[in-house]
């Protein structure tokens, strides 16, 4: 229900009287003017058209000759920054939406010039182009819809990349993606950053020779957590903190399903390994003690290097199960949101029991069990969200 | 000039996409590879045929997996494998040696006006004219249905 119907209810019940709703009327209508939101889907939108349009040009376009053909797709290019410098100076339209479709005629003429010279689109160049030319948009500008563009081409040029990466590209992805993270200091560009390095560490573990085994994920969000030193602002530090628990909690989950669902580990594993991931683990222990208390909640996955030995993958399951207990139980009375405790908490649940449920149960007895599983796990939110709610009035 | 900075270094960069291109003639040697296509095109990429080299079979002792190679003009006038190696070496192109074929991507896919692909594809006997540089690259300039 919108807050207007809302209003209009509160007036007619005679909770407020019709002053009250013209004050409000008349504040949310400032608001409105005062934030002007650039519109995502706008964005998107255009960028989709503009796709769209590059392709089906460049489908019938065999018969002009190549030269004039890359020509035209940078004359669009130009129109584009011309209309973005005209908008700027007077005012109107969005300078913004011109430079992103700037971008994409850029990423269009390269297309273009690709395909008039019949060479095959796998390679990582075009990714690349778009990604260091958006990037450089966005500190140019610093508005947040260059690096939504950028990490479009981020993600594009990790799943080009994938296999086939080198040390030297390798190298150039983890120098892009700190000074992304760096330079940017902004919620937004530093969420997009961090996923774009955290695929680049995935990366990695590709190219080492001789590494097979399956802790890499939880190397990779370790390795990772340095990255909050980069942040300059202090609260947003500590806002920035939930996303390893997020990764780290789906890591988790996956885990104990892909270990409990395989009935052949054939995964190369090392006690090496498994032993180092601990003590890295207990060093970030240490870190998440000094600076980042919830950084505390990704030392139990410094044991899964151990436990993932374990067929059964009964020890996984328990250290899950307790973590996400005691996360949820923590976050209750620390009266912190529990949605993602809860998240997490019924994920874990529903792992285990496909896991160990999914073989031994008829399959009628197996959905059963698990609705009404599903549906006592609704029951505790519905009973603590209560408790919650009566406790602050 | 900020405004016009990016405009500016975007042409650049594609202008230097296309002299690459043309280098590749300038210093490179033309060879006519026998073709056959292999894979219907797709649509979203604007039209294409996909495209393999029947004579581009290596000799024994090269496994399978990365390929790295050099062209030859053959006895019939069709280009075959001059040197191959897994290892890398001076002037020769990547490609990938599988099921009993060399595929080099950068002589995959032809792209031609559209609704001219479904023609290529039943025609079957395809050559296509290239140009290889002294550097590996290689640059397709001409597709035709072949007549021996």
């Amino acid at each position: 229900m919108s807050w207007q119907t809302k209003l209009k209810e509160w007036e007619d019940a005679g909770v407020i009287d019709a002053g009250t709703k013209a004050r409000v009327f008349e504040y949310e209508g400032k608001l409105k003017r005062e934030k002007k939101r650039f519109p995502l889907l706008v964005v998107i939108g255009l960028i989709f058209v503009a796709l769209a349009i590059m392709s089906f040009i460049a489908a019938n376009w065999q018969a002009i000759p190549a030269l004039v053909k890359i020509g035209l797709v940078l004359l669009l290019m130009w129109a584009f920054y011309v209309l973005a410098d005209v908008s700027e100076r007077r005012k109107i339209w969005s300078p913004v939406a011109f430079r992103i479709l700037g971008i994409i005629s850029f990423a269009g003429a390269i297309v273009v010039t690709v395909q008039t010279f019949h060479m095959s689109q796998q390679g990582t160049f075009l990714a690349w182009a778009v990604l260091l030319m958006a990037l450089g948009h966005y500190f140019l500008w610093r508005h947040e819809a260059y690096t939504i563009v950028a990490f479009i081409a981020g993600i594009n040029l990790l799943t080009t990349a994938g296999q086939s990466v080198t040390w030297l590209e390798w190298a150039l992805l983890l120098a892009v993606g700190l000074a992304w993270f760096y330079f940017s200091q902004k919620p937004l560009p530093q969420l997009f950053s961090w996923i774009f390095l955290f695929g680049s560490g995935v990366l990695l573990w590709s190219l080492v020779d001789g590494y097979d085994g399956v802790l890499w994920a939880i190397w990779t969000l370790f390795a990772l957590v340095p990255l909050l030193f980069l942040i300059k602002d202090e609260e947003a530090r500590k806002k920035f903190v939930p996303i390893y628990l997020f990764v780290g909690g789906a890591a988790s989950v996956v885990y104990l399903a892909v270990r409990g669902g395989t009935e052949d580990w054939t995964v190369d594993m090392s006690y090496y390994e498994s032993a180092a991931l601990l003590l890295v683990a207990l060093a970030i222990g240490y870190v998440g003690y000094r600076w980042f208390k919830p950084l505390l909640w990704l030392v139990p996955l410094g044991l899964f290097g151990f436990a993932l030995y374990d067929d059964t993958a009964i020890a996984l399951a328990a250290i899950i199960e307790i973590v996400a207990f005691a996360f949820l139980i923590y976050s209750e009375r620390k009266d912190h949101s529990l949605v993602m405790p809860f998240v997490y908490f019924i994920a874990v649940q529903m792992a285990i029991y496909f896991v160990y449920a999914w073989d031994r149960l008829d399959m009628s007895l197996f959905f059963l069990i698990g609705a009404i599983i599903v549906f006592l796990l609704a029951g505790i939110a519905w009973w603590l969200r209560r408790r919650r709610e009566g406790a602050t009035t | 000039m900020k405004r016009y900075l990016f405009p500016l270094i975007q042409t650049l960069i594609v202008g230097l996409v296309v002299l690459a291109f043309f280098a590749i003639s300038w210093f490179g040697d033309s060879y006519r590879f026998r073709a056959e296509p292999y894979d219907p095109f797709n649509p979203v990429y604007g039209e294409f045929v996909m495209l393999q080299y029947p004579d581009l079979t290596p000799g024994a002792g090269v496994e399978e997996g990365t390929v790295y190679v050099t062209f030859k003009e053959g006895d019939d006038g069709y280009a075959v494998i001059d040197r191959i190696s897994n290892e890398r070496f001076l002037g020769s192109t990547k490609g990938d040696y599988y099921d009993k074929l060399v595929r080099v991507p950068q002589l995959e896919q032809y792209y031609v006006e559209q609704g001219t692909g479904k023609g290529y594809e039943d025609a079957k006997d395809l050559e296509v004219k290239a140009d290889v540089a002294p550097w590996g690259a290689i640059r397709p300039r001409h597709l035709d249905v072949r007549s021996e």
